[in-house]
Protein backbone atom coordinates (compact mmCIF):
# COMPACT_ATOMS: atom_id res chain seq x y z
CA UNK A 1 0.00 0.00 0.00
CA UNK A 2 2.73 2.39 1.16
CA UNK A 3 5.10 4.15 -0.96
CA UNK A 4 8.22 5.61 -1.01
CA UNK A 5 6.94 9.13 0.47
CA UNK A 6 7.93 12.44 -1.05
CA UNK A 7 8.99 10.94 -4.58
CA UNK A 8 5.40 9.89 -5.64
CA UNK A 9 2.29 12.08 -5.46
CA UNK A 10 0.72 11.30 -2.46
CA UNK A 11 -2.74 9.65 -2.81
CA UNK A 12 -5.69 10.69 -1.48
CA UNK A 13 -9.42 9.95 -1.50
CA UNK A 14 -11.90 12.28 -1.15
CA UNK A 15 -14.85 11.96 1.24
CA UNK A 16 -18.39 14.04 1.01
CA UNK A 17 -17.26 15.78 -1.74
CA UNK A 18 -19.09 16.57 -5.05
CA UNK A 19 -17.79 16.32 -8.09
CA UNK A 20 -17.29 19.86 -8.56
CA UNK A 21 -15.22 20.36 -5.45
CA UNK A 22 -12.87 17.18 -5.92
CA UNK A 23 -12.27 18.48 -9.24
CA UNK A 24 -10.97 21.76 -7.69
CA UNK A 25 -9.04 19.86 -5.11
CA UNK A 26 -7.21 17.71 -8.72
CA UNK A 27 -6.43 21.50 -9.66
CA UNK A 28 -5.45 22.69 -6.61
CA UNK A 29 -3.18 19.61 -6.27
CA UNK A 30 -1.82 19.90 -9.16
CA UNK A 31 -1.10 23.58 -9.54
CA UNK A 32 -0.32 25.38 -5.93
CA UNK A 33 0.80 21.78 -4.30
CA UNK A 34 2.83 20.76 -7.32
CA UNK A 35 1.37 17.38 -8.16
CA UNK A 36 2.80 16.17 -4.35
CA UNK A 37 -0.71 14.80 -3.58
CA UNK A 38 -3.61 13.64 -6.62
CA UNK A 39 -6.55 12.28 -6.16
CA UNK A 40 -7.47 8.60 -6.53
CA UNK A 41 -10.68 6.38 -6.14
CA UNK A 42 -11.27 4.59 -3.34
CA UNK A 43 -9.10 1.49 -4.84
CA UNK A 44 -5.32 2.61 -3.30
CA UNK A 45 -5.85 5.84 -1.36
CA UNK A 46 -2.71 6.13 1.28
CA UNK A 47 -5.09 9.30 3.02
CA UNK A 48 -8.20 10.71 2.94
CA UNK A 49 -9.51 13.98 2.56
CA UNK A 50 -12.50 14.98 3.79
CA UNK A 51 -14.47 18.25 4.62
CA UNK A 52 -15.46 18.88 7.90
CA UNK A 53 -17.99 21.38 7.42
CA UNK A 54 -20.37 19.66 5.05
CA UNK A 55 -23.55 18.50 7.06
CA UNK A 56 -23.17 14.67 7.13
CA UNK A 57 -19.19 15.57 7.87
CA UNK A 58 -18.86 14.53 11.28
CA UNK A 59 -20.56 11.31 10.49
CA UNK A 60 -18.33 10.29 7.67
CA UNK A 61 -15.32 11.11 9.65
CA UNK A 62 -16.43 9.28 12.35
CA UNK A 63 -17.28 5.92 10.13
CA UNK A 64 -14.29 6.49 8.30
CA UNK A 65 -12.23 6.89 11.32
CA UNK A 66 -14.18 3.36 12.61
CA UNK A 67 -13.23 1.56 9.84
CA UNK A 68 -9.47 2.91 8.83
CA UNK A 69 -7.91 3.72 12.63
CA UNK A 70 -4.71 4.50 11.02
CA UNK A 71 -5.28 5.60 7.67
CA UNK A 72 -4.33 9.71 7.54
CA UNK A 73 -7.30 11.90 6.90
CA UNK A 74 -6.60 15.70 5.96
CA UNK A 75 -9.01 17.41 7.80
CA UNK A 76 -10.37 20.66 6.64
CA UNK A 77 -12.64 22.59 8.63
CA UNK A 78 -13.38 26.39 8.79
CA UNK A 79 -13.38 25.97 12.53
CA UNK A 80 -11.08 22.76 13.54
CA UNK A 81 -11.86 21.11 16.43
CA UNK A 82 -8.97 21.93 19.02
CA UNK A 83 -7.89 17.90 18.83
CA UNK A 84 -7.12 15.29 16.52
CA UNK A 85 -6.26 11.87 16.93
CA UNK A 86 -2.60 11.05 15.89
CA UNK A 87 -3.71 9.67 12.72
CA UNK A 88 -5.50 13.29 11.34
CA UNK A 89 -4.24 16.44 10.42
CA UNK A 90 -6.39 19.37 10.75
CA UNK A 91 -6.34 22.21 8.06
CA UNK A 92 -8.30 25.52 8.62
CA UNK A 93 -10.39 26.65 5.57
CA UNK A 94 -9.86 28.73 3.22
CA UNK A 95 -7.01 26.07 2.78
CA UNK A 96 -3.99 27.83 1.28
CA UNK A 97 -1.46 25.96 -0.53
CA UNK A 98 1.18 26.15 2.21
CA UNK A 99 -0.79 24.85 4.84
CA UNK A 100 -2.16 22.11 2.44
CA UNK A 101 1.54 21.51 1.61
CA UNK A 102 2.79 21.05 5.23
CA UNK A 103 -0.27 18.59 5.49
CA UNK A 104 0.72 16.70 2.54
CA UNK A 105 4.48 16.17 4.01
CA UNK A 106 2.68 15.46 7.43
CA UNK A 107 0.52 12.61 5.31
CA UNK A 108 3.72 10.96 3.81
CA UNK A 109 5.93 10.80 7.06
CA UNK A 110 2.44 9.27 8.44
CA UNK A 111 2.47 6.58 6.14
CA UNK A 112 5.78 5.98 6.03
CA UNK A 113 5.47 5.25 9.80
CA UNK A 114 2.27 2.93 9.70
CA UNK A 115 4.21 1.21 6.83
CA UNK A 116 3.59 -2.52 7.69
CA UNK A 117 0.47 -3.28 5.61
CA UNK A 118 -2.65 -3.78 7.86
CA UNK A 119 -6.01 -4.88 6.56
CA UNK A 120 -8.09 -1.96 6.88
CA UNK A 121 -11.46 -3.66 7.98
CA UNK A 122 -9.85 -4.54 11.36
CA UNK A 123 -9.73 -2.07 13.30
CA UNK A 124 -8.05 -2.21 16.71
CA UNK A 125 -7.54 0.84 18.33
CA UNK A 126 -5.74 -0.94 21.08
CA UNK A 127 -3.09 -2.23 18.94
CA UNK A 128 -2.24 0.95 17.79
CA UNK A 129 1.27 1.85 18.43
CA UNK A 130 1.01 5.88 19.46
CA UNK A 131 -1.38 6.67 22.13
CA UNK A 132 0.49 10.11 22.90
CA UNK A 133 -2.60 12.07 21.94
CA UNK A 134 -6.04 12.18 23.43
CA UNK A 135 -8.54 10.78 21.03
CA UNK A 136 -10.02 13.04 18.74
CA UNK A 137 -13.88 14.36 20.13
CA UNK A 138 -15.85 14.64 17.19
CA UNK A 139 -18.87 16.55 17.97
CA UNK A 140 -21.75 15.40 15.97
CA UNK A 141 -24.49 17.28 15.00
CA UNK A 142 -27.32 15.11 14.72
CA UNK A 143 -28.00 14.25 10.85
CA UNK A 144 -30.70 13.08 9.96
CA UNK A 145 -29.87 10.57 6.70
CA UNK A 146 -30.39 12.26 3.52
CA UNK A 147 -33.71 9.79 2.84
CA UNK A 148 -35.92 11.10 5.37
CA UNK A 149 -33.95 15.26 4.93
CA UNK A 150 -35.84 14.94 1.71
CA UNK A 151 -39.31 14.80 3.15
CA UNK A 152 -38.09 17.03 6.35
CA UNK A 153 -37.28 19.63 3.09
CA UNK A 154 -40.90 19.79 3.18
CA UNK A 155 -42.07 19.93 6.94
CA UNK A 156 -39.14 20.90 9.05
CA UNK A 157 -40.14 19.74 12.71
CA UNK A 158 -38.72 21.38 15.32
CA UNK A 159 -35.82 18.93 15.78
CA UNK A 160 -34.94 18.59 12.61
CA UNK A 161 -34.69 22.70 12.72
CA UNK A 162 -32.61 22.47 15.30
CA UNK A 163 -30.05 19.57 13.89
CA UNK A 164 -30.09 21.97 10.40
CA UNK A 165 -30.01 25.23 12.36
CA UNK A 166 -29.39 25.47 15.64
CA UNK A 167 -31.39 26.65 18.65
CA UNK A 168 -31.41 30.29 19.30
CA UNK A 169 -32.57 31.13 22.42
CA UNK A 170 -35.25 33.79 23.02
CA UNK A 171 -34.58 37.33 23.48
CA UNK A 172 -35.25 40.25 25.45
CA UNK A 173 -36.54 43.21 22.76
CA UNK A 174 -35.71 45.85 25.38
CA UNK A 175 -32.01 44.66 25.93
CA UNK A 176 -29.94 46.24 22.62
CA UNK A 177 -27.09 44.06 23.47
CA UNK A 178 -29.57 40.59 22.87
CA UNK A 179 -31.22 42.47 20.25
CA UNK A 180 -27.73 43.42 18.15
CA UNK A 181 -27.28 39.50 17.95
CA UNK A 182 -30.66 38.89 16.04
CA UNK A 183 -29.43 40.66 12.72
CA UNK A 184 -27.33 38.88 9.74
CA UNK A 185 -26.51 40.11 6.57
CA UNK A 186 -28.23 38.62 3.35
CA UNK A 187 -25.54 40.33 1.34
CA UNK A 188 -22.83 38.40 2.99
CA UNK A 189 -24.21 35.22 1.75
CA UNK A 190 -25.23 33.47 -1.24
CA UNK A 191 -28.56 34.79 -0.28
CA UNK A 192 -27.30 38.67 -1.35
CA UNK A 193 -25.86 37.38 -4.54
CA UNK A 194 -28.84 35.51 -5.82
CA UNK A 195 -31.12 37.94 -4.92
CA UNK A 196 -28.97 40.57 -6.96
CA UNK A 197 -28.63 38.19 -9.70
CA UNK A 198 -32.17 37.73 -9.84
CA UNK A 199 -32.66 41.85 -10.24
CA UNK A 200 -30.55 41.31 -12.97
CA UNK A 201 -32.38 39.06 -14.91
CA UNK A 202 -36.18 40.58 -14.68
CA UNK A 203 -33.95 44.44 -15.68
CA UNK A 204 -32.90 42.55 -18.14
CA UNK A 205 -35.83 40.05 -18.91
CA UNK A 206 -33.09 37.25 -20.59
CA UNK A 207 -32.26 33.88 -19.11
CA UNK A 208 -28.88 35.21 -16.54
CA UNK A 209 -26.82 32.96 -15.30
CA UNK A 210 -24.95 33.67 -11.76
CA UNK A 211 -21.21 32.60 -12.00
CA UNK A 212 -19.66 31.74 -8.68
CA UNK A 213 -16.79 29.40 -7.88
CA UNK A 214 -18.89 27.16 -5.72
CA UNK A 215 -21.37 26.69 -8.59
CA UNK A 216 -23.44 28.46 -11.21
CA UNK A 217 -27.05 29.08 -10.99
CA UNK A 218 -29.35 30.26 -13.60
CA UNK A 219 -31.74 32.58 -13.32
CA UNK A 220 -35.07 32.33 -16.11
CA UNK A 221 -37.67 35.42 -15.37
CA UNK A 222 -40.21 34.07 -18.07
CA UNK A 223 -40.34 31.20 -16.38
CA UNK A 224 -40.09 32.17 -12.68
CA UNK A 225 -37.35 29.37 -12.49
CA UNK A 226 -34.00 28.59 -11.12
CA UNK A 227 -31.44 26.28 -12.21
CA UNK A 228 -28.53 24.82 -9.35
CA UNK A 229 -27.15 21.61 -9.44
CA UNK A 230 -26.79 21.31 -5.86
CA UNK A 231 -28.83 18.98 -3.47
CA UNK A 232 -30.50 20.09 0.20
CA UNK A 233 -27.17 19.31 1.84
CA UNK A 234 -25.06 21.13 -0.50
CA UNK A 235 -27.63 23.98 -0.13
CA UNK A 236 -27.94 23.65 3.24
CA UNK A 237 -23.76 24.23 3.49
CA UNK A 238 -23.30 26.82 1.10
CA UNK A 239 -25.91 28.46 3.21
CA UNK A 240 -24.50 28.58 6.87
CA UNK A 241 -21.48 30.36 6.18
CA UNK A 242 -20.23 33.46 4.55
CA UNK A 243 -20.08 33.13 1.00
CA UNK A 244 -16.59 34.77 1.23
CA UNK A 245 -15.32 31.49 3.37
CA UNK A 246 -16.58 29.66 1.00
CA UNK A 247 -15.31 31.20 -2.40
CA UNK A 248 -11.99 31.15 -0.62
CA UNK A 249 -11.64 27.59 0.08
CA UNK A 250 -11.46 27.13 -3.84
CA UNK A 251 -7.70 28.18 -3.33
CA UNK A 252 -7.14 28.10 -7.03
CA UNK A 253 -8.73 31.19 -7.36
CA UNK A 254 -6.56 33.14 -5.18
CA UNK A 255 -8.71 35.73 -4.56
CA UNK A 256 -8.05 37.18 -7.81
CA UNK A 257 -11.53 36.11 -9.02
CA UNK A 258 -14.26 38.29 -7.93
CA UNK A 259 -17.14 36.20 -5.39
CA UNK A 260 -19.67 35.95 -8.55
CA UNK A 261 -20.24 37.27 -11.76
CA UNK A 262 -23.43 38.08 -14.04
CA UNK A 263 -23.87 36.71 -17.42
CA UNK A 264 -26.56 36.25 -19.85
CA UNK A 265 -27.03 32.68 -21.34
CA UNK A 266 -27.54 31.94 -24.70
CA UNK A 267 -30.90 30.26 -26.08
CA UNK A 268 -29.49 26.78 -26.54
CA UNK A 269 -27.83 26.40 -23.17
CA UNK A 270 -30.96 27.83 -21.72
CA UNK A 271 -33.32 25.36 -23.38
CA UNK A 272 -31.26 22.22 -21.93
CA UNK A 273 -31.33 23.73 -18.48
CA UNK A 274 -34.97 24.62 -18.56
CA UNK A 275 -35.42 20.53 -19.10
CA UNK A 276 -32.89 19.60 -16.10
CA UNK A 277 -34.05 18.03 -13.14
CA UNK A 278 -32.32 20.47 -11.11
CA UNK A 279 -35.05 23.61 -11.65
CA UNK A 280 -37.09 24.59 -9.00
CA UNK A 281 -39.53 27.30 -9.05
CA UNK A 282 -37.85 31.24 -8.05
CA UNK A 283 -40.52 31.28 -4.93
CA UNK A 284 -39.56 28.18 -3.47
CA UNK A 285 -35.87 28.75 -4.05
CA UNK A 286 -35.64 32.17 -2.59
CA UNK A 287 -37.50 31.08 0.25
CA UNK A 288 -35.65 27.77 1.03
CA UNK A 289 -32.15 30.34 0.72
CA UNK A 290 -33.70 32.74 2.70
CA UNK A 291 -34.50 29.97 5.55
CA UNK A 292 -31.06 28.32 5.77
CA UNK A 293 -28.90 31.68 5.98
CA UNK A 294 -31.28 33.14 8.87
CA UNK A 295 -31.44 30.55 10.90
CA UNK A 296 -33.81 32.88 12.56
CA UNK A 297 -32.01 35.67 12.39
CA UNK A 298 -33.39 38.42 10.40
CA UNK A 299 -32.07 40.59 8.00
CA UNK A 300 -30.28 43.61 9.56
CA UNK A 301 -32.52 46.24 6.84
CA UNK A 302 -35.73 45.56 9.51
CA UNK A 303 -36.68 47.01 12.50
CA UNK A 304 -38.25 43.91 15.07
CA UNK A 305 -39.91 46.17 17.42
CA UNK A 306 -42.33 47.53 15.05
CA UNK A 307 -45.62 45.24 13.54
CA UNK A 308 -44.94 43.48 10.55
CA UNK A 309 -48.29 41.87 8.41
CA UNK A 310 -48.09 38.97 5.98
CA UNK A 311 -49.07 40.97 3.16
CA UNK A 312 -50.16 37.21 1.11
CA UNK A 313 -49.60 33.64 1.85
CA UNK A 314 -46.55 31.77 0.38
CA UNK A 315 -47.52 28.35 -1.37
CA UNK A 316 -46.93 26.79 0.96
CA UNK A 317 -47.56 23.37 -0.82
CA UNK A 318 -44.19 24.08 -2.85
CA UNK A 319 -41.67 25.48 -0.28
CA UNK A 320 -39.64 23.81 2.85
CA UNK A 321 -41.76 24.59 6.17
CA UNK A 322 -40.40 25.45 9.52
CA UNK A 323 -41.54 24.48 12.65
CA UNK A 324 -45.34 26.65 12.88
CA UNK A 325 -45.29 27.96 9.88
CA UNK A 326 -48.99 27.56 9.64
CA UNK A 327 -49.91 29.08 13.07
CA UNK A 328 -47.32 31.65 12.25
CA UNK A 329 -48.73 32.96 8.39
CA UNK A 330 -52.33 32.60 9.90
CA UNK A 331 -51.33 34.83 12.68
CA UNK A 332 -49.39 37.67 10.92
CA UNK A 333 -51.91 37.49 7.80
CA UNK A 334 -54.39 38.25 9.98
CA UNK A 335 -53.02 41.08 11.92
CA UNK A 336 -50.36 43.43 12.38
CA UNK A 337 -48.31 42.29 15.65
CA UNK A 338 -44.04 42.21 16.18
CA UNK A 339 -42.50 39.29 15.63
CA UNK A 340 -41.82 39.10 19.54
CA UNK A 341 -45.71 39.42 19.95
CA UNK A 342 -46.47 36.66 17.49
CA UNK A 343 -43.99 34.52 19.69
CA UNK A 344 -45.82 35.31 22.27
CA UNK A 345 -49.10 34.59 21.17
CA UNK A 346 -48.49 31.10 19.91
CA UNK A 347 -46.68 29.80 22.59
CA UNK A 348 -43.50 29.15 20.14
CA UNK A 349 -39.89 30.13 20.10
CA UNK A 350 -39.39 33.64 18.80
CA UNK A 351 -36.67 31.41 16.41
CA UNK A 352 -39.57 30.02 14.90
CA UNK A 353 -41.29 33.35 13.74
CA UNK A 354 -38.02 35.06 12.75
CA UNK A 355 -37.31 32.22 10.76
CA UNK A 356 -40.29 32.18 9.13
CA UNK A 357 -40.20 35.98 8.87
CA UNK A 358 -36.81 36.39 7.18
CA UNK A 359 -38.29 33.66 4.62
CA UNK A 360 -41.42 35.39 4.07
CA UNK A 361 -39.27 38.84 3.97
CA UNK A 362 -37.41 37.58 0.83
CA UNK A 363 -40.30 37.27 -0.84
CA UNK A 364 -41.68 40.30 -0.25
CA UNK A 365 -44.69 38.99 1.45
CA UNK A 366 -43.96 40.89 4.55
CA UNK A 367 -45.31 44.75 5.09
CA UNK A 368 -44.29 46.87 8.14
CA UNK A 369 -47.64 48.74 8.52
CA UNK A 370 -47.49 53.08 8.65
CA UNK A 371 -46.48 53.63 12.23
CA UNK A 372 -49.49 54.44 14.79
CA UNK A 373 -51.26 51.13 13.43
CA UNK A 374 -51.97 49.87 16.53
CA UNK A 375 -50.47 45.70 16.70
CA UNK A 376 -52.86 43.36 18.02
CA UNK A 377 -52.60 42.34 21.40
CA UNK A 378 -56.00 41.00 22.41
CA UNK A 379 -56.39 37.14 22.49
CA UNK A 380 -58.94 35.52 19.73
CA UNK A 381 -60.11 33.14 22.48
CA UNK A 382 -63.47 31.59 21.89
CA UNK A 383 -66.11 33.63 23.38
CA UNK A 384 -69.01 31.38 23.66
CA UNK A 385 -69.71 27.45 24.32
CA UNK A 386 -70.24 27.22 20.72
CA UNK A 387 -67.14 28.50 19.89
CA UNK A 388 -64.87 26.34 22.41
CA UNK A 389 -66.43 23.16 20.99
CA UNK A 390 -65.77 24.46 17.22
CA UNK A 391 -61.93 24.67 18.41
CA UNK A 392 -61.99 21.30 19.94
CA UNK A 393 -63.54 20.35 16.73
CA UNK A 394 -61.11 21.73 14.10
CA UNK A 395 -58.23 20.42 16.31
CA UNK A 396 -59.54 16.87 16.26
CA UNK A 397 -59.66 17.54 12.18
CA UNK A 398 -55.95 18.90 12.36
CA UNK A 399 -54.73 15.85 14.35
CA UNK A 400 -56.16 13.88 11.82
CA UNK A 401 -54.57 15.64 8.97
CA UNK A 402 -51.38 15.34 10.51
CA UNK A 403 -51.62 11.51 11.01
CA UNK A 404 -50.39 10.19 8.45
CA UNK B 1 -72.17 17.28 18.26
CA UNK B 2 -70.68 20.24 16.51
CA UNK B 3 -73.09 21.22 14.08
CA UNK B 4 -70.67 22.63 12.07
CA UNK B 5 -69.29 19.58 10.26
CA UNK B 6 -68.89 20.08 7.37
CA UNK B 7 -66.47 21.54 4.59
CA UNK B 8 -67.52 22.12 1.19
CA UNK B 9 -65.44 21.88 -1.49
CA UNK B 10 -66.34 23.24 -4.71
CA UNK B 11 -64.94 24.97 -7.83
CA UNK B 12 -65.11 24.27 -12.20
CA UNK B 13 -65.63 20.84 -14.41
CA UNK B 14 -62.24 18.78 -13.97
CA UNK B 15 -60.87 21.28 -11.56
CA UNK B 16 -60.48 17.96 -8.93
CA UNK B 17 -63.21 18.23 -6.57
CA UNK B 18 -64.16 14.48 -6.67
CA UNK B 19 -60.07 13.29 -6.35
CA UNK B 20 -59.48 15.82 -3.54
CA UNK B 21 -62.25 14.20 -1.63
CA UNK B 22 -61.36 10.95 -2.24
CA UNK B 23 -57.65 11.79 -0.82
CA UNK B 24 -58.72 12.69 2.17
CA UNK B 25 -61.64 10.32 2.87
CA UNK B 26 -61.87 7.23 4.93
CA UNK B 27 -64.25 5.79 3.32
CA UNK B 28 -64.58 5.04 -0.30
CA UNK B 29 -66.37 8.36 -1.13
CA UNK B 30 -69.51 8.48 -2.82
CA UNK B 31 -69.21 9.64 -6.35
CA UNK B 32 -72.19 10.58 -8.55
CA UNK B 33 -69.79 10.72 -11.83
CA UNK B 34 -71.40 10.27 -14.88
CA UNK B 35 -70.34 10.09 -18.54
CA UNK B 36 -69.79 13.67 -19.28
CA UNK B 37 -72.18 14.94 -22.11
CA UNK B 38 -72.14 17.97 -23.74
CA UNK B 39 -70.40 21.10 -22.81
CA UNK B 40 -67.93 18.83 -20.50
CA UNK B 41 -67.55 15.78 -23.21
CA UNK B 42 -63.99 17.39 -24.82
CA UNK B 43 -62.01 17.65 -21.47
CA UNK B 44 -63.23 14.52 -20.04
CA UNK B 45 -64.34 11.60 -19.48
CA UNK B 46 -67.27 11.71 -15.82
CA UNK B 47 -67.99 14.51 -14.49
CA UNK B 48 -70.00 14.71 -10.93
CA UNK B 49 -73.69 15.16 -11.45
CA UNK B 50 -74.67 15.39 -8.28
CA UNK B 51 -72.85 15.60 -4.92
CA UNK B 52 -69.50 14.35 -3.94
CA UNK B 53 -69.47 13.20 -0.60
CA UNK B 54 -66.62 11.66 1.81
CA UNK B 55 -65.93 11.29 5.54
CA UNK B 56 -63.51 11.89 7.72
CA UNK B 57 -63.26 9.98 10.94
CA UNK B 58 -62.19 12.07 13.79
CA UNK B 59 -61.15 10.67 17.36
CA UNK B 60 -63.83 9.73 19.44
CA UNK B 61 -66.40 9.04 17.44
CA UNK B 62 -67.02 12.33 15.65
CA UNK B 63 -67.16 13.06 11.36
CA UNK B 64 -66.46 15.70 9.22
CA UNK B 65 -68.17 15.67 5.89
CA UNK B 66 -66.84 16.55 3.05
CA UNK B 67 -69.00 17.62 0.13
CA UNK B 68 -68.61 18.25 -3.40
CA UNK B 69 -70.19 20.44 -5.74
CA UNK B 70 -70.64 19.20 -9.41
CA UNK B 71 -69.12 21.15 -11.63
CA UNK B 72 -71.59 22.23 -13.98
CA UNK B 73 -72.98 25.77 -13.34
CA UNK B 74 -76.88 24.26 -13.79
CA UNK B 75 -76.54 22.31 -10.42
CA UNK B 76 -76.22 25.70 -8.34
CA UNK B 77 -79.46 25.32 -6.25
CA UNK B 78 -78.27 23.45 -4.37
CA UNK B 79 -75.83 25.12 -2.92
CA UNK B 80 -77.21 27.17 -0.50
CA UNK B 81 -78.38 24.01 1.43
CA UNK B 82 -75.11 22.49 1.06
CA UNK B 83 -73.62 25.38 2.80
CA UNK B 84 -75.22 25.27 6.08
CA UNK B 85 -73.42 24.93 8.94
CA UNK B 86 -70.07 24.29 7.02
CA UNK B 87 -66.87 25.06 8.44
CA UNK B 88 -65.24 26.67 5.26
CA UNK B 89 -65.57 26.61 1.55
CA UNK B 90 -62.03 24.96 -0.50
CA UNK B 91 -61.95 26.60 -4.19
CA UNK B 92 -60.41 24.37 -6.47
CA UNK B 93 -59.44 26.18 -9.67
CA UNK B 94 -57.92 24.32 -12.73
CA UNK B 95 -54.91 26.41 -14.25
CA UNK B 96 -55.50 25.01 -17.76
CA UNK B 97 -58.78 27.02 -17.84
CA UNK B 98 -59.37 28.97 -20.54
CA UNK B 99 -60.42 31.95 -18.28
CA UNK B 100 -59.70 30.93 -14.46
CA UNK B 101 -60.61 34.02 -13.68
CA UNK B 102 -64.34 34.16 -14.82
CA UNK B 103 -64.09 30.91 -12.64
CA UNK B 104 -62.75 32.32 -9.62
CA UNK B 105 -65.28 35.45 -9.61
CA UNK B 106 -68.27 33.38 -10.70
CA UNK B 107 -67.20 31.00 -7.79
CA UNK B 108 -66.83 33.43 -5.07
CA UNK B 109 -70.34 35.39 -5.97
CA UNK B 110 -72.45 31.52 -5.54
CA UNK B 111 -70.44 31.42 -2.57
CA UNK B 112 -69.62 34.98 -1.25
CA UNK B 113 -72.01 35.01 1.76
CA UNK B 114 -70.49 31.58 3.21
CA UNK B 115 -67.24 33.19 2.59
CA UNK B 116 -67.72 35.97 4.84
CA UNK B 117 -69.32 33.92 7.24
CA UNK B 118 -66.93 31.54 7.49
CA UNK B 119 -63.64 31.53 5.15
CA UNK B 120 -62.26 30.40 1.98
CA UNK B 121 -58.96 28.62 0.75
CA UNK B 122 -57.91 28.31 -2.85
CA UNK B 123 -56.20 25.73 -4.59
CA UNK B 124 -54.88 26.10 -8.04
CA UNK B 125 -54.73 22.29 -9.42
CA UNK B 126 -52.74 21.21 -13.15
CA UNK B 127 -50.14 23.94 -12.32
CA UNK B 128 -48.27 20.99 -13.37
CA UNK B 129 -49.87 21.54 -16.95
CA UNK B 130 -49.63 25.10 -16.75
CA UNK B 131 -47.79 27.50 -14.79
CA UNK B 132 -49.87 30.32 -16.04
CA UNK B 133 -51.34 32.85 -14.82
CA UNK B 134 -49.32 32.28 -11.73
CA UNK B 135 -50.60 32.32 -7.96
CA UNK B 136 -49.87 36.15 -7.74
CA UNK B 137 -52.24 36.87 -10.25
CA UNK B 138 -55.20 35.05 -8.30
CA UNK B 139 -53.99 36.88 -5.07
CA UNK B 140 -54.77 40.18 -7.44
CA UNK B 141 -58.01 38.96 -8.31
CA UNK B 142 -59.29 37.53 -5.33
CA UNK B 143 -57.59 40.66 -3.14
CA UNK B 144 -59.79 42.99 -5.92
CA UNK B 145 -63.01 41.19 -4.38
CA UNK B 146 -61.87 42.59 -1.20
CA UNK B 147 -60.87 39.11 0.09
CA UNK B 148 -57.70 37.67 1.33
CA UNK B 149 -57.21 34.25 1.26
CA UNK B 150 -54.16 31.23 1.39
CA UNK B 151 -53.63 30.62 -2.32
CA UNK B 152 -51.57 27.17 -2.93
CA UNK B 153 -50.81 25.09 -6.10
CA UNK B 154 -52.12 21.80 -5.30
CA UNK B 155 -52.47 18.82 -6.50
CA UNK B 156 -56.02 16.98 -5.85
CA UNK B 157 -54.18 13.65 -6.05
CA UNK B 158 -51.90 14.55 -3.54
CA UNK B 159 -53.24 13.92 -0.10
CA UNK B 160 -50.66 16.25 1.32
CA UNK B 161 -51.68 18.79 -0.86
CA UNK B 162 -55.07 18.99 0.30
CA UNK B 163 -54.41 18.33 3.87
CA UNK B 164 -51.91 21.23 3.61
CA UNK B 165 -55.18 23.15 2.20
CA UNK B 166 -57.66 22.45 4.28
CA UNK B 167 -54.77 22.60 7.72
CA UNK B 168 -54.79 26.63 6.28
CA UNK B 169 -58.19 26.74 6.40
CA UNK B 170 -58.86 25.83 9.79
CA UNK B 171 -56.15 27.78 11.09
CA UNK B 172 -57.15 31.35 9.16
CA UNK B 173 -60.47 30.50 10.99
CA UNK B 174 -58.03 30.61 14.26
CA UNK B 175 -54.65 30.90 14.31
CA UNK B 176 -54.11 30.01 18.19
CA UNK B 177 -55.22 26.50 17.53
CA UNK B 178 -52.55 24.40 19.70
CA UNK B 179 -50.89 22.02 17.37
CA UNK B 180 -52.18 19.08 20.35
CA UNK B 181 -55.40 18.02 21.61
N1 LIG C 1 -52.07 16.71 -13.98
C1 LIG C 1 -52.88 16.96 -12.95
N2 LIG C 1 -54.06 16.31 -12.86
C2 LIG C 1 -54.86 16.58 -11.82
C3 LIG C 1 -54.49 17.50 -10.82
N3 LIG C 1 -55.49 17.55 -9.92
C4 LIG C 1 -56.44 16.68 -10.34
N4 LIG C 1 -56.06 16.09 -11.49
C5 LIG C 1 -56.80 15.16 -12.34
O1 LIG C 1 -57.83 15.93 -12.98
C6 LIG C 1 -58.94 15.08 -13.31
C7 LIG C 1 -60.25 15.72 -12.89
O2 LIG C 1 -60.43 15.60 -11.51
P1 LIG C 1 -61.87 15.41 -10.84
O3 LIG C 1 -61.60 15.16 -9.41
O4 LIG C 1 -62.71 14.46 -11.59
O5 LIG C 1 -62.47 16.85 -11.04
P2 LIG C 1 -63.86 17.41 -10.50
O6 LIG C 1 -63.59 18.77 -9.97
O7 LIG C 1 -64.49 16.45 -9.58
O8 LIG C 1 -64.67 17.54 -11.84
P3 LIG C 1 -66.29 17.59 -12.05
O9 LIG C 1 -66.87 16.51 -11.21
O10 LIG C 1 -66.48 17.36 -13.49
O11 LIG C 1 -66.73 18.93 -11.66
C8 LIG C 1 -58.66 13.76 -12.63
O12 LIG C 1 -58.19 12.87 -13.61
C9 LIG C 1 -57.55 14.08 -11.63
O13 LIG C 1 -56.73 12.97 -11.39
C10 LIG C 1 -53.23 18.19 -10.95
O14 LIG C 1 -52.84 19.04 -10.15
N5 LIG C 1 -52.48 17.87 -12.03
MG1 LIG D 1 -66.24 15.53 -9.65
Amino acid sequence: MSQKPSESPLRIAVLGMDSRTENLFRMFFRGPCQNRAMVVGSETPEATLIDLDVPQGAKLFEQHRSRYPQQPVILLSINPPAEADAHTILVKKPAQAQAMLAAITRTQELVAAVRQPRSAAQAEPSAEPEEAKPAMKVVTRPVANEGSAQRAASLLNEQVFKSYLGHRDDIDPQDPKQLATLFYNPREFLQGHVHSAWEVAVTRDLPTRLETPWRSISFFPDQRMIHVAADEAQLRAVCGIPFRNIVSMDVGMDGRQSLSNVKTITADEAKSLLESEHLVSLESFLWKIALLTSKGRIPDAVDPLRPIQLKRWPNMTRITLPPHAMRIAALLHDSPMTPFQAAQRLGIRQQYVFAFFSAAYALGLISQPAEGVRPATASTQPANPAAAEKVSLFKKILNRLKMS
Amino acid sequence: MSQYNKIIFTGPVGAGKTTAIASLSDSAPVKTDARASDMTKERKASTTVALDYGIMNLPGGEKIHLYGTPGQERFDFMWDILTTGGIGLVLLMDNTRTDPFQDLKFFIGKFREFIDQTNLVIGVTQMDLSRHPPLEAYHSQVEALGLKSPIFEVDARSREDVSILIQALLYSLDPELEETP
